[in-house]
């Protein structure tokens, strides 16, 4: 057991004694490491604040259908719904498309409840405002918008957009109080956040929503959403056409989720698999270099009775110490990019529609797994990498490793 | 009584880049008796350390048997081999060594699989260069030794480990008088207290206490010297 212990030392020791050798191993797998460890730790990241929002957002999300089509939901359709025995809440929300700016840009507008309901997307309770402030309640004419939509139009606090929209009543124009930060789930649109009331207005739908969120008692979701299904029309109609509910449930979003976080797992491990059979060949041309060297020094030690066991034992602890050099710098790397340095360059690669100077807090989070996997795999690269070499060493005879 | 080292018939061919067939031993037996003292001669390029090596299972012999104190390395697998190996002790000229490590890590490399720890490898160390006359140089880079210094390096080396027997070829090699005489005196104290040596040299005066001696030329045994 002693020898064991000595010989695997000796294998820490030997990193120190080719020292070029180790560097060059350590940056080329480092390298190949960093984008993945990066990738994997931004994909926690989203799938992270993908949860929170599903979490803290309504139990049931309801939409109506006219003619198999989305429709606006009439308020009135609130009170039905708060008939149902264990619905505690409905409030109404209004998400909408339109273009602004001279490029026309897409802008999704998301009518809010005021400030101080619960979180989520159907109340301003969670966004952060980076410069200005929130929106008023009511019909004020308030918007804020997002970091990413603000930095493109040249919009900030006390900007005002005229016409923003026209209604019945004539042109009115928004005055941008504030700007937030468009993270996710929004960073990939251009989004204006305003009170309900003023929602309406933009789109010239009074007394409607485009979705109504519903929360209850815990336990009763599904309840009551076959309830909400049995429903023959979510309000009726002047024309007597059906307005045909449509409800997503929490546990959809978060399946959703679910699988999209495991989507962008995955290509990031695709990512890998292909770095991994790029770097293979460099490590093996890199360690091939030092045969000679290898070769000569493992004919020594098998004269001075070293065993191909003892031979091969130091060269994958040396290799295992290298993997793990390489593992630990690539998670430092990662954190300092994605931390301090807030993910610049890489954003853009990672994030589609983000720029490579994002301007918001990406998300993101290291967890053992990723952490586990790169160090795994690094052990893997650099040991296909040197195996050969290795193994060519420790089975030859000693003399003719040596001459 | 088994000798420590037999050799039957024992041959080593090499194919030179033209293809050419070298025999640097060409059918050679001897036995070296347990605490012997066998020196091997002849010229340069006779094969004296091709026999040392195959002598210690540093290398096969293409045909023929040699035996290691009544084991055969052919028969004993890789890992019978390396037993036979820690058994033994190899000073060869120039080296060789490991260039990276301090000459005391060197000189006690062969101890590290045995479990021994660096405090106690250095002592070993310190010893065997010391009674060689490189006490000072311990911490030395192998490159900064001069060859005659690399030479009692690694017949330091071979001390070390107390083995069984030494296989030293042209242990003399660029020494002056005065160290020829320290290392000589080394070689017939270990020698006195049991070692079996087998010693490629042209300065055959030297070790008058030697029992033996074999003379190959062009790879064959010439001395008429039979098992």
């Amino acid at each position: 057991m002693g020898g064991f212990i000595a010989v695997a030392r000796s294998g820490v020791g030997a990193v120190l004694l080719h020292p070029m050798r180790s560097v060059a191993t350590v940056a080329a797998v480092t390298a190949m490491l960093v984008p993945v460890v990066t990738g994997l730790a931004v994909s926690e990241g989203l799938a992270d604040e993908s949860r929170d929002a599903a979490r803290f957002g309504a139990d049931l999300v309801v939409t109506g259908l006219r003619f198999g089509r989305p429709a606006p939901i009439p308020l009135t359709a609130m009170e039905a719904l708060l008939a149902i025995p264990e619905v505690t809440s409905v409030r109404p929300r209004i998400v909408g498309a339109i273009q602004m700016g001279v490029a026309r840009e897409d802008v999704v507008v998301v009518g809010l409840d005021p400030p101080g309901g619960p979180s989520g997307l159907g109340a301003a309770g969670d966004v952060t405002v980076v410069e200005g402030r929130l929106f008023a309640p009511g019909a004020a004419n308030e918007a804020v918008v997002g970091s990413r939509l603000a930095a493109r139009l040249g919009l900030s606090p006390g900007a005002r957009i005229p016409p923003f929209y026209t209604d019945r009543e004539g042109e009115r124009w928004t005055d941008v109080v504030g700007v937030f930060r468009s993270d996710l789930p929004m960073w990939e649109a251009n989004v204006v956040l305003t009170s309900f009331e003023t929602a309406q207005r933009f789109f010239d739908e009074r007394g409607h929503a485009t979705q109504l969120l519903v929360t209850c008692d815990a336990g009763y979701a599904e309840a009551i959403r076959e309830a909400i299904l049995r429903m023959p029309t979510l309000a009726p109609s002047l024309s007597g056409d059906p307005l045909r509910p449509r409800v997503f449930a929490r546990a959809d979003v978060e399946a959703t989720l679910a699988r999209g976080a495991a989507f962008g797992a995955g290509a990031f491990a695709l990512h890998f698999v292909l770095l991994f059979a790029a770097a293979v060949p460099l490590l093996v041309v890199a360690t091939g270099a030092g045969l000679r060297e290898r070769l000569r020094e493992t004919g020594v030690l098998k004269m001075l009775g070293w065993g191909t066991d003892d031979v091969l034992l130091r060269a994958f602890v040396e290799s295992l110490t290298l993997a793990v050099i390489a593992a630990s710098l690539s998670v430092i790397l990662s954190a300092l990019w994605l931390g301090p340095l807030g993910a610049r360059g890489i954003a853009a690669v990672l994030l589609p529609g983000a720029d490579a100077d994002p301007g918001f807090g990406v998300p993101w989070r290291l967890t053992p797994g990723p952490v586990a996997i790169a160090a795994a795999l690094s052990l893997a690269i650099v040991l296909v990498g040197t195996l050969p070499s290795s193994w060519r060493a420790a089975s030859a005879e000693p003399m003719e490793a040596m001459r | 009584m088994t000798p420590f080292f037999e050799a039957r018939d024992v041959a080593k061919r090499f194919h030179e880049g033209t293809g050419a067939e070298v025999r640097a031993v060409d059918g050679v037996s001897l036995r070296v008796e347990r605490g012997g003292f066998l020196l091997l001669t002849g010229p340069s390029g006779s094969g004296k350390t091709t026999l040392l090596a195959l002598l210690g299972s540093l290398e096969r012999p293409t045909d023929g048997v040699v035996l290691i104190d009544g084991a055969d390395p052919a028969a004993c697998g890789e890992a019978g081999r390396s037993r036979l190996r820690r058994r033994l002790g190899f000073a060869f000229t120039g080296g060789p060594m490991i260039p990276s490590l301090p000459l005391w890590e060197n000189v006690t490399a062969g101890l590290v699989p045995l479990g021994m720890g660096a405090a106690e490898r250095r002592a070993f160390a310190a010893v065997a260069l010391e009674r060689l006359g490189l006490g000072d140089k311990l911490r030395a880079a192998p490159e900064e030794l001069s060859t005659g210094e690399l030479g009692r390096a690694s017949l330091a080396r071979a001390m070390a480990s107390r083995p069984e027997a030494i296989l030293a070829d042209e242990p003399l090699a660029n020494l002056d008088d005065a160290t020829q005489a320290l290392v000589v005196e080394a070689l017939a104290d270990l020698h006195r207290a049991g070692t079996t040596f087998v010693v490629a040299t042209h300065s055959v005066r030297a070790f008058p206490f030697a029992t033996a001696a074999c003379r190959l030329e062009r790879g064959r045994r010439v001395d008429g010297g039979g098992l």
